[in-house]
């Protein structure tokens, strides 16, 4: 089953076409993978599917349903995570989630159920109740894991979420990740570091133009070139045969 | 949906040790400071150099002058002023047998404006007094005058009621001697005697008539006499201007400070506000974690109220402080017109909330937005009276500076605090304030939008 699909999707900013009939579908429990080169259309999607922009043309489904007008419906479903850190350093980790899980509409008692969850999850249990700018980069983008989690999305946008962070790090993040993934919320990733998609994504989407010009496992991609041994290399040769 | 925003951004702000610098200790250091300048300010600081070339001429200047020095020439005394050491120079000579006074000041310090001032009015003031003085006596006894007629007008009253009387006892018993005398023969001798009785009564009854007009003509003159006597008084008061202008002057306290302060207030008030929220919102706008709010699903005016609210909020409690300091330090009396200073300060602080705001979300730089914030405060006490008083400017200026959210202010808080000027006579004042405010939280709504969008872009 298909959590997410857009079809036939346009988006112009002036006289540029950002994205034209772009057409992607999301199945529940994947982990899906969004590569592309910088300006070809990958924040104005994520910013479609988070519900902070409007598409000029074309549908989206969510669970099956035409999506409402209202990008509130959108924006309560998903949760967002960015490669910056999204939390007030002045608050600690629990005052943070209060505030946003408030701002979902969420009850106090709701927000600290959801957040022992999570805090075993993300392994910060013990770290709740210091500022932000007291921990370290690293606990940053767990924290900023969790309060994304709070409000229990169905899909969780992670943009670029290991950039800046040393490969140690990294691979903890991933094991977050996947975690969450295996807890039941589909995840959406995009990130420039192609190794890292290649090893924990179930299906990735390659946009070129402002279009979905290839979509498929690593085993799919690998078939179709068998000559590329990476994904890297993949990516290079679909960019070359795209038109 | 705002009280959480608001509650978030009270921790935000109140973990800020900046925020509480710039909040609480700069405006009672301000004031304090401000305070003590005005108290040792007095024009017994002023040096006066008097150089007396008329020996016999004698003036006592030690009563008016605290500081005063002598010298011996005119030349050295305007030596002195040129290095600073002395404000005004003094010259009395006599010319012609006729004792002369010449006074040399240096423009170029502003000293000489408030010792000119001061001198002035503490002269006028003398003046005033000793009119009032002459005033009191000419009343006092045109109101002996006037008593004097009243008791005139009521011992005639009495002498008229009395000849009434009298008049008509005279007929009553003229109408019975004559009654009596029609029995008696004509040559009787008793009807002679009543005959000449009754032209003796008849005489009496023509006396009392004519005491009655007489009396009649007296009280007529006498209701003129206090008729004028009345107006007289009604016009010596109307011409005393002196008791209205003595009546305004009772009620404006004479410590500096209590004038000033209201000037001091608008000040921290019209800085805080508008700094502060441009602080707040350029803040909150170029950190990363607004994009998450952004993102939420909350519509942009609960933000846009919580904002708002959390900066009136700080405001108001600085605004507090700042009444503390002025009622411990320097006796300023708010506590009876509370309800009238919140609403006061609610208005206009809201006004420059509202426009530190917008250029908040309208100026992507943090220092650009403050610039012009800093810029837009310097305006509003320039289209002031700090610079040039409102009388003397022309009418361009004139308007903007009685549409200046800033003057309306100072205004406001004087009319309350310092002249106790009732409500009613502040609601043109309020009502200009009222569209202001509605004004600009238009602008603040449209430049938060203008933000967002672009912000999602």
């Amino acid at each position: 089953m298909y959590l997410l699909e857009f079809n036939g999707i346009n988006k112009r900013y002036g006289n540029k076409d950002v994205l034209t009939a772009l057409s992607l579908k999301i199945r529940e429990g994947e982990i899906f993978g969004l590569i592309g080169k910088s300006g070809e259309g990958k924040t104005t999607l994520l910013k479609i599917l988070i519900g902070m922009v409007k598409a000029d043309k074309g549908e989206v489904y969510f669970e099956g349903s035409l999506l409402p007008e209202d990008p509130m419906y959108l924006r309560r479903k998903t949760g967002f995570s960015t490669q910056d850190n999204t939390l007030f350093e002045e608050l600690n980790l629990v005052e943070n989630s209060i505030y946003f899980g408030s701002l979902y509409g969420m009850k106090k008692k709701e927000i600290e159920a959801n957040m022992k969850e999570l805090l075993q999850l993300v392994e910060l249990k013990g770290y709740e109740n210091l500022l932000i700018k007291q921990i370290s980069g690293g606990m940053k983008k767990r924290a900023n894991l969790l309060v994304s989690l709070i409000h229990k999305p169905k899909l969780l946008v992670l943009d670029e979420p290991t950039v800046g962070l040393d490969p140690i790090i990294r691979n903890g993040i991933w094991e977050y990740i996947h975690k969450i993934n295996q807890a039941g919320t589909t995840i959406l990733v995009t990130s420039h570091i192609l190794e890292e998609i290649e090893k924990n994504c179930s299906r990735i989407g390659i946009l070129n133009k402002g279009d979905m010009i290839a979509v498929g496992t690593i085993e799919q991609y690998k078939a179709s070139y068998p000559k590329a041994a990476t994904l890297n290399e993949i990516f290079g040769e679909v960019l070359n045969k795209s038109p | 949906m705002i009280w959480p925003i608001f509650s978030k951004n009270l921790k935000t702000v109140s973990r800020n040790w900046n925020y509480f610098l710039v909040l609480v200790i700069f405006p009672i250091f301000l004031i304090l400071l401000s305070g003590a300048v005005l108290n040792s300010a007095s024009t017994d600081n002023i040096k006066v150099g008097l150089v007396n070339e008329g020996e016999t001429v004698s003036l006592d200047f030690s009563s008016k002058v605290k500081q005063l020095y002598s010298h011996s020439s005119l030349s050295d005394c305007i030596a002195k002023m040129a290095e600073g050491s002395r404000a005004i120079c003094i010259r009395v000579y006599t010319k012609d047998e006729k004792p002369q006074i010449d006074a040399y000041i240096d423009n170029t310090q502003k000293v000489v404006e408030s010792y000119t001032k001061q001198f002035f009015l503490e002269t006028i003031l003398e003046r005033q007094n000793l009119e009032i003085g002459h005033s009191e006596k000419i009343e006092d006894r045109l109101s002996v005058f006037s008593t004097s007629f009243q008791d005139a007008r009521k011992e005639l009253d009495v002498s008229f009621q009395e000849l009434d009387r009298q008049e008509k006892i005279l007929t009553a018993y003229s109408a019975e001697i004559f009654g009596t005398m029609e029995s008696f023969p004509r040559d009787s001798p008793t009807r002679k005697l009543l005959e000449r009785m009754q032209s003796n009564i008849s005489n009496s009854i023509q006396s009392a008539q004519e005491g009655k007009r007489k009396i009649v003509v007296l009280l007529s003159k006498t209701e003129q006499g206090s008729k004028q006597i009345y107006s007289l008084k009604d016009s010596i008061r109307d011409k005393s201007v002196i008791y209205q202008i003595m009546d305004g002057i009772e009620n404006v306290p004479k410590s500096p400070v209590a004038n000033t302060f209201p000037l001091l207030v608008a000040i921290i008030i019209t800085f805080t506000s508008l700094i502060l929220s441009n602080l707040f919102i350029s803040r909150q706008v170029n950190q990363s974690n607004y994009f998450r709010s952004l993102i939420s699903p909350v519509k942009g005016y609960s933000f846009f109220i919580a904002d708002f609210l959390i900066n009136l909020f700080f405001v108001f409690i600085q605004s507090l402080f700042i009444f503390i300091v002025g009622f411990y330090m320097f006796n300023i009396q708010v506590i009876s017109i509370l309800p009238q200073l919140a609403l006061v300060i609610f208005l206009s602080s809201s006004i420059f909330i509202f426009l530190g705001m917008s250029f908040g979300y309208l100026f992507k730089s943090e220092n650009l937005s403050m610039l012009v914030s800093i810029f837009v405060v310097i305006l509003f006490q320039i289209f002031s009276d700090i610079l040039a008083p409102p009388a003397l400017v022309g009418p361009a200026v004139g308007f903007f500076m009685s549409i200046n959210p800033f003057v309306i202010l100072e205004n406001l808080l004087r009319d309350l605090i310092v002249i106790d000027r009732p409500m009613t006579l502040l609601i043109p004042s309020l009502s200009k304030l009222l569209i202001l405010f509605l004004l600009s939280m238009g602008l603040a709504i449209a430049a938060q939008k203008a933000r967002k969008k672009k912000a999602l872009e």
